[in-house]
């Protein structure tokens, strides 16, 4: 059998709310959605939460929420999906990235701060920043939010790999540091709406706008309306261009079901981590380190391989993994890596963390129903590969 | 399935028609058909005369086969054609001679690698004669003489073959296929004529079925080359998909032999079901083709026809030898196979592109992503123009917003409520790219009129079928008309899978686009690598396992939706007084929503009437808004 990265948990319980929406009156704008909004504030404690259908649109609400357009930059790092970035490109503007720290894999504060003082000279500030949590593990927040207080741009945790996980003991998604922070429910990650995200915020003004934006810029709030005779319907009104990101009542009845899960789940990703940690730690690689300011929800495990002691390469590896039926998989190739990005510019070599991360990093699998047995042979297969 | 079907008498057709000896040509096939057209009556059998041209083919002379043996000096017959039919090499010439053991040699046929096996051994197109045996025998054969005798006969006359056609309510085809000119063996022969004649006799037990189906029984190559060369026009029209079934006898493993691009609606769907039902099933490409494949899915032909085969053949030790017999083939092995063909079909009868006569369909999130992905996988963008009706719901504006193309709105037909042709012809100018009609509430709108307009300045259309799944004209369903059409699955549409599009098209680079930038613009072939930009607006399975069971109630919830109409306009119209939607002739309304215009009423009164309805618990809604009146939002 082969053992895949992720995979989801999906129980008879979480099958039953979906079938009960299918049964009901309305399988999409119904009450559902609403619900499932209100308990993941409850959950994170932010104040407003927009389910939307995958948290590329996430991210691409967000961005228009805070009015990212021509002429505007977005700066993110460059580890990470596609999606981080391809949100502000969806809106006219450009990107940049600022290297990771090779410690978190995260966006490095360092980094940050020198690219800032520079671009604060050449007149080149962002005006979003969207650090990604990668694997779960929460970037500096608090660190990040003095430098947005200090130049100005705003700011949306890409938290797509870490809701569960914690910063400073309050969950992440409570955006405390952060102006929007996106959640994706896909079905690899720790809980799943089938496809779909969700985007936070504790700013009224830009609930309402990502609301405006998820359903096709419409609004039926007489108050946002412009004036119209009155003797007319208008029932609703488009008030600026929006898309069609709904997500339905049957994806957020799945997600309401399993979030009643999520502090378990969390709980036993991070078991199976300690696990890895411990019977890793002699061979040659090196096994996530954690921020002490963090408790990571671990939607992966990355491995980083001394491959100067393995005297294979990484694809080697990788190749002869999969090949013993361990689907390992590469989180990821640095955006700007991308033909797409390169076209823009961007060269090999401008963030040489996360090249040389990309060189030697693998996802090994991790996820909850991983079993005792399961995790012996990924254990057992990964010493006979490198040893 | 709907309907479970069985054939257990498929062995035993078998076991009957395995002692005829069949080539290509002569009494064996027409032994054969005789049997199988006892099976299914409505079986036609036809015939084509020798030395016709077929393409740059011959139908080659008749073959019949009356006696052959190999006797030695004492007059014992060593080989026997009676005993086995594999003995001689089909089609060998007429010959009667004494030969010593080397000359004998040199017309000998043996697998030194499987001593106990009588190969399989064919000479259609250059003239010869031999004779097939074990090497087990050969190794005992003395020097001595051997009298050669080969009673056959190479004449002028036919080659037969037959069809059988289940007319359905469309005229597109499902085509079935399978060859019946090998002696006697199992796998590679027999399996596949029964499996096909218990699907037949599946398909005319259906009742109205929607697809007409086209079964084939032909002699293998030159068989498949008259047919294509008699029905090649109209396969390519009609034909949506379908299956040469071979080698579907045995229980061993499972394959697939996809078309030349291993990509048309077959290959998928044999993948998916193989892929469901027997995961360890080997896939192989056109490279690997054998059977008659080569000619369905040649350049030029390219009918979208696949093979599920159980042990392929070339690829098991008896393929092509009399070890070939009732020791490979089972009736299990050959229920098995019909069970999987019959889940092929019941793909087709419930697939969204086949339904809507299209080639292609991609699934998306919704209608308004189903939109956007189309115009983008056209290349519209900012600098184009895109003309739309002024009556629709504003996804069909904000897709072309979200190109960045300018949005020209032009005025709907008084009658359909659809776009107005001559507005359009008034709206193109030099940087109009392309054409949304919108099906508005049902009713297609002119696209025979479009598609000329469109013909004439090489314009894309796109259909927006948000509204109407189902709807035809001319008996064509809307979806096919324009380069390529779109629908809605939102809730309250005719099919709904929650949130939910689709976009169809008969253009194969534009289905690979939409696949493509539905995925962020995935490599296919290397994970996490982009060359562009694209969009997460891919459909989920849990939305689409509903759309399948939807589409399956189609006809049904189509029907009840014209009886609600009907009882609409029995009761309220009024020549004078109330108009109903329209229906123009030709034109097949789905009647997505009943919509009423009443001649003097004014926004007023309409007003009243919609709140003095809701007051009585029934909800109705105006008009959609005119992008006219909306300011900002056309530009």
């Amino acid at each position: 059998m082969k053992i895949k990265y992720g995979k989801q948990d999906v129980t008879a319980e979480d099958i039953a709310a979906v079938v009960d929406v299918l049964k009901s009156d309305l399988l999409t704008q119904g009450p559902v959605v609403p619900e499932f909004e209100k308990v993941v504030c409850e959950f994170t404690g932010a104040k407003n939460a927009i389910a939307v259908n995958s948290a590329t649109s996430a991210l691409h609400v967000a961005c228009m929420a805070l009015d990212l357009g021509p002429g505007d930059c977005l700066w993110t790092c460059p580890n990470t999906f596609v999606a981080t970035s391809n949100c502000a490109v969806y809106c006219g503007a450009s990107v940049d990235f600022v290297d990771m720290d090779p410690n978190s894999y995260n966006i490095s504060i360092e980094q940050l701060k020198n690219k800032l003082v520079i671009a604060e000279k050449n007149n080149s500030l962002p005006k979003i920043l969207a650090p990604v949590h990668l694997s779960g593990q929460s970037c500096e927040m608090q660190e990040i939010k003095n430098l947005s207080e200090q130049y100005g741009f705003k700011i949306i945790e890409d938290a797509s790999h870490a809701i569960g996980g914690t910063y400073q003991e309050l969950p992440v998604g409570n955006c405390k540091y952060s102006d929007i922070t996106v959640f994706s429910f896909h079905p690899v990650k720790i809980i799943t709406t089938g496809e779909g995200g969700m985007a936070l915020t504790n700013n009224a003004v830009l609930a309402n706008k990502m609301r405006q934006h998820r359903s096709h810029g419409v609004t039926s709030n007489p108050e946002e309306m412009s004036e119209r005779p009155d003797n007319e319907i208008w029932n609703y009104q488009q008030v600026c261009l929006g898309y069609n990101y709904r997500m339905t009542d049957i994806a957020a009845s799945l997600g309401l079901s399993q979030i009643k899960r999520l502090t378990e789940i969390v709980r036993k990703r991070n078991e199976i981590a300690d696990k890895y940690n411990q019977e890793l730690a002699a061979l040659p690689l090196q096994t996530p380190w954690q921020h002490p300011d963090t408790v990571s929800s671990y939607h992966l495990y990355i491995i980083r391989l001394d491959l100067d002691s393995i005297q294979k390469t990484q694809p080697q590896i990788h190749d002869e993994l999969i090949d013993l039926g361990i689907l390992v998989n590469l989180h990821y190739i640095p955006v700007y890596r991308q033909p797409f990005y390169e076209q823009m510019g961007f060269k090999a070599g401008y963030c040489p963390e996360s090249e040389s991360y990309h060189r030697d990093a693998l996802s090994i699998p991790m996820y909850p129903t991983l079993t005792i047995e399961e995790q012996d042979r990924v254990i057992a297969t990964l010493k006979k590969v490198i040893i | 399935m709907n309907n479970p079907f069985e054939e257990p008498n498929m062995y035993k057709w078998a076991e009957d028609l395995f002692p005829i000896c069949r080539s290509i040509t002569g009494p064996g096939v027409r032994e054969t058909l005789g049997y199988i057209q006892k099976l299914i009556p409505d079986l036609k059998i036809h015939s084509i005369k020798s030395g016709e041209t077929v393409f740059d083919w011959q139908v080659p002379l008749e073959w019949t086969i009356k006696d052959a043996y190999i006797a030695d000096s004492s007059g014992e017959k060593i080989i026997d054609f009676r005993v086995n039919n594999l003995h001689v090499v089909s089609y060998s010439e007429p010959v009667d001679r004494t030969l010593n053991l080397d000359e004998l040699q040199q017309h000998l046929h043996s697998i030194p690698s499987q001593p106990n096996a009588i190969p399989y051994i064919t000479s259609y197109y250059s003239l010869s004669w031999g004779f097939c045996i074990t090497e087990d025998q050969r190794q005992t054969l003395k020097n001595d003489s051997y009298r050669v005798v080969i009673d056959s006969e190479l004449k002028s006359g036919v080659l037969n073959y037959a069809d059988l056609v289940i007319k359905g309510q469309t005229k597109k085809e499902v085509f079935l296929s399978t060859y019946i000119c090998h002696p006697s063996m199992g796998n590679n022969e027999l399996s596949g004529p029964v499996v096909a004649t218990a699907l037949a006799k599946w398909a005319q037990a259906l009742n109205n079925p929607y697809y007409t189906y086209r079964f084939v029984f032909i002699p293998e190559t030159i068989g498949s080359i008259v047919y294509l060369s008699q029905h090649i026009e109209h396969l390519k029209k009609n034909v949506i998909g379908g299956f040469n079934i071979t080698c579907v006898g045995d229980e061993r493993s499972w394959g697939l032999v996809t078309s030349r691009y291993g990509n048309n609606i077959s290959d998928q769907i044999g993948e998916y079901i193989l892929k469901t039902y027997h995961p360890n099933f080997i896939k192989y490409s056109w490279l690997d083709r054998g059977s008659d494949e080569r000619q369905y899915c040649a350049p030029g032909v390219d009918l979208p026809i696949s093979s599920i085969t159980r042990s392929k053949y070339g690829e098991y030790p008896e393929y092509h030898t009399s070890l070939d017999n009732f020791d490979v083939v089972t009736q299990k092995g050959l229920n098995e196979s019909l069970e999987i063909y019959l889940k092929c079909i019941d793909i087709f009868e419930k697939n969204f592109a086949t339904y809507c006569g299209t080639k292609y369909a991609v699934t998306t999130s919704n209608g308004t992503t189903a939109l956007h992905l189309a115009l983008v996988s056209f290349g519209i963008g900012p600098g184009d123009e895109v003309i739309i009706p002024d009556l629709t719901f504003i996804a069909t504006a904000n897709a072309v917003k979200y190109t960045g193309a300018k949005i020209v709105t032009v005025d709907i037909d008084k009658d359909t409520l659809c776009i107005n042709i001559d507005e359009v012809k008034k709206s193109i100018t030099k940087n109009t790219k392309a054409i949304i009609p919108v099906h508005l509430y049902g009713h297609p709108a002119a696209m025979i009129e479009l598609n000329e307009i469109a013909k004439n300045h090489d314009l894309i259309v796109i259909e927006d079928a948000a509204e109407a799944h189902g709807a035809e004209i001319n008996s064509i369903k809307v979806g096919g008309f324009g380069h390529a059409g779109t629908f809605s699955f939102y809730g309250n549409k005719v099919l709904t899978t929650g949130e939910g599009g689709m976009v169809t098209t008969n253009d194969k680079n534009i289905y690979e686009r939409l696949k493509y930038l539905r995925d962020h613009a995935m490599d296919p072939d290397k994970r996490y690598w982009h060359k562009e930009l694209g969009f997460n607006y891919r459909m989920t399975n849990l939305q689409a396992a509903l759309g399948v069971a939807q589409l399956e109630r189609i006809d049904e919830i189509l029907d009840k939706k014209k009886k609600i109409f009907q009882w609409y306009e029995e009761q309220l119209y009024n020549e004078e007084k109330i108009k109903l939607n329209f229906q123009s002739d030709g034109y097949k309304n789905v009647f997505w929503v009943v919509c009423i215009e009443i001649k003097g009423f004014d926004e007023e009164k309409r007003d009243t009437l919609i709140m003095a309805l809701k007051d009585s618990g029934i909800d109705s809604r105006p008009f959609l808004r005119l992008f006219a009146l909306i300011n900002g939002a056309v530009g």
